[in-house]
């Protein structure tokens, strides 16, 4: 018998599923009542009602020749019974306590569930808000190029002069002019930028580039005139002659140039630049260093973040949208590559950014078919 | 040195029937108004176009000697397809093409339109008058 009892304990240990499932199937074999254990809430409290309620119905429980334990002395197989007994009431607490974790778990659940609902759909709308906030920063920025474009090339032709010379105070004027609006147009340029690449238009298109002369060169090419104009000069240096890359060239283009005008707007007047590109580890990495004030290390990671201005730039030049940097870390990491900033404050400043070199089986194909051709042009 | 060889033009003297005629394309005012401005410099004869259509009805009609093409403009015809079809027609295959565009396009796109020059909005006006009068003069 008392193996019976501690049998049925023991499977329904065993059992797994719903504590409270269980706990009832426990109570059902012991004719017990959980009318009785409602109310419950501690342990010791439950232990003592299922051990008074058992010694209360002792004789009625199987097995017939148990005397009670209150009114003479225990036999060994009483011994046994109410051993079982206080097993039965352990096991009953560990599974009231059991049930009421796992009715916890399932309100806590039920909350997540609820809230993961809710933050999907707070999600959901935040998404659409920013994708017509990018719409709409996309069109007023498209919109007002146009006219500040105009502006520009007639302040250049006062400045020139070719409207009619213009005295001292006037010709002034017009470089403050013309100052303005090319940022303003800078700026609205980034803000293009980043309403593509945000809504994900600037879907990376790549392809096999030749870093060096397919895009830094031309892009230096391109800005030469600002470098003039601030007397700094660009020296490019490279571990190689070619460095091929599998990589969007118009966003690379961006890329460059947003590094390079920021050497131009924060280096120092008749500084230098200097562009170095080395071979790292199947990395093509390009490190851009200009001479200047920099900036103080504890700026350093903010440079990159959205609509970030360092304050200690605000006197030295005009705004800007503080995106050029941000766009130009996303396309980098979308490229599966990282970009990052150094700087001796009053010295020098650097951004590097590395992004994956082609294999190597197919650079040496393509330097090879580079030396046929070459080889072919000398020999007529 | 350059500004100082030009003289301050007449205003409003392009009624000279050996002008060079520009035709300037572009769907904004005022970027037309601002290269007008700027041609006017030269006394070239401005003609103007606001749309890809207008532009190719123009290049036919009235025999530009340059066209200042921008490239994105409204309609069907944008102006790669308007550079394209000037030189795949023999009559008009010679007329140089400039394109003064906001966006810089793939070279892939660029070799199959085969535009004379580029400029890249913004630009210095007085870079684009010197091109022109070095095709044109």
């Amino acid at each position: 018998m008392n193996d019976k009892i501690t049998e049925s304990v023991d499977s329904l240990l065993e059992r797994y599923g719903d504590p409270e499932l269980r706990m009832k199937e426990l109570f059902r074999n012991y004719n017990l009542s959980l009318e009785l254990i409602k109310n419950v809430t501690n342990s010791q409290d439950l232990l003592d009602l299922i051990l008074r309620e058992y010694l209360d119905r002792f004789d009625e429980l199987p097995g017939k020749d148990f005397v009670h334990p209150t009114e003479g002395t225990f036999s060994i197989a009483d011994r046994e019974k109410f051993r079982s007994l206080v097993m039965f009431a352990t096991q009953a607490i560990l599974l009231k306590e059991n049930a009421e974790i796992f009715h916890a778990l399932e309100q806590n659940n039920q909350e997540l569930i609820q809230t993961t609902e809710e933050l999907k759909r707070a999600n959901e709308k935040l998404k659409k808000m920013n994708a017509q906030y990018l719409n709409m920063l996309g069109f007023v920025s498209h919109e007002l190029r146009s006219p500040l474009i105009s502006i520009l090339g007639f302040a250049e032709l006062l400045d020139e002069n070719l409207l009619g010379s213009l005295n001292e105070e006037q010709s002034k004027a017009i470089k403050v002019i013309m100052r303005s609006t090319k940022g303003l147009i800078d700026m609205i340029q980034n803000y293009l930028d980043l309403a593509k690449i945000e809504q994900g238009e600037l879907k990376i298109k790549p392809k096999t580039l030749e870093l060096i002369h397919d895009v830094l060169l031309p892009t230096i090419e391109q800005m030469r005139e600002q470098f003039v104009k601030r007397n700094m000069a660009v020296t490019v240096e490279s571990s190689t002659e070619q460095m091929y890359v599998n990589a969007d060239e118009e966003l690379l283009k961006i890329v460059l140039v947003n590094i390079l005008s920021n050497a131009v707007k924060y280096g120092e007047e008749n500084g230098k630049v200097e562009v170095v590109v080395t071979d790292r580890d199947g990395f093509c990495r390009v490190s851009i260093t200009n001479t200047g004030i920099g900036v103080p290390k504890e700026e350093l990671l903010k440079i990159f973040g959205k609509f970030t201005r360092l304050d200690f730039q605000e006197s030295q030049c005009s705004r800007g949208a503080g995106l050029g940097l941000y766009n130009t870390q996303c396309i980098i990491e979308h490229h599966g590559g990282k970009i990052w900033a150094e700087s001796e404050y009053g010295k020098w400043f650097r951004i590097n950014f590395e992004i994956p070199l082609l294999l190597k089986d197919v650079q040496k194909i393509q330097s090879e078919d580079c030396l046929v051709e070459t080889q072919n042009s000398s020999t007529p | 040195m350059k500004n100082a060889q030009r003289p301050l033009r007449a205003r409003g003297d392009n009624s000279n029937a050996k002008c060079k005629k520009v035709l300037i394309v572009d769907d904004e005012p005022e970027i037309r108004a601002m290269i007008k401005e700027t041609l006017a410099i030269d006394d070239y004869c401005i003609l103007e176009a606001d749309s890809g259509e207008n532009a190719l009805a123009k290049v036919l009609s009235e025999r530009p000697d340059l066209v200042l093409l921008d490239v994105k403009l409204p309609g069907i015809l944008d102006g790669l397809d308007v550079c394209r079809q000037m030189k795949h027609n023999p009559h008009t295959r010679t007329i140089p093409v400039f394109f003064v565009t906001a966006i810089q396009l793939p070279p892939e796109r660029l070799k199959l339109a085969t535009p004379d020059e580029v400029f890249i909005k913004p630009f210095s006006p007085i870079s684009l008058l010197d091109k022109v009068s070095e095709v044109l003069d």
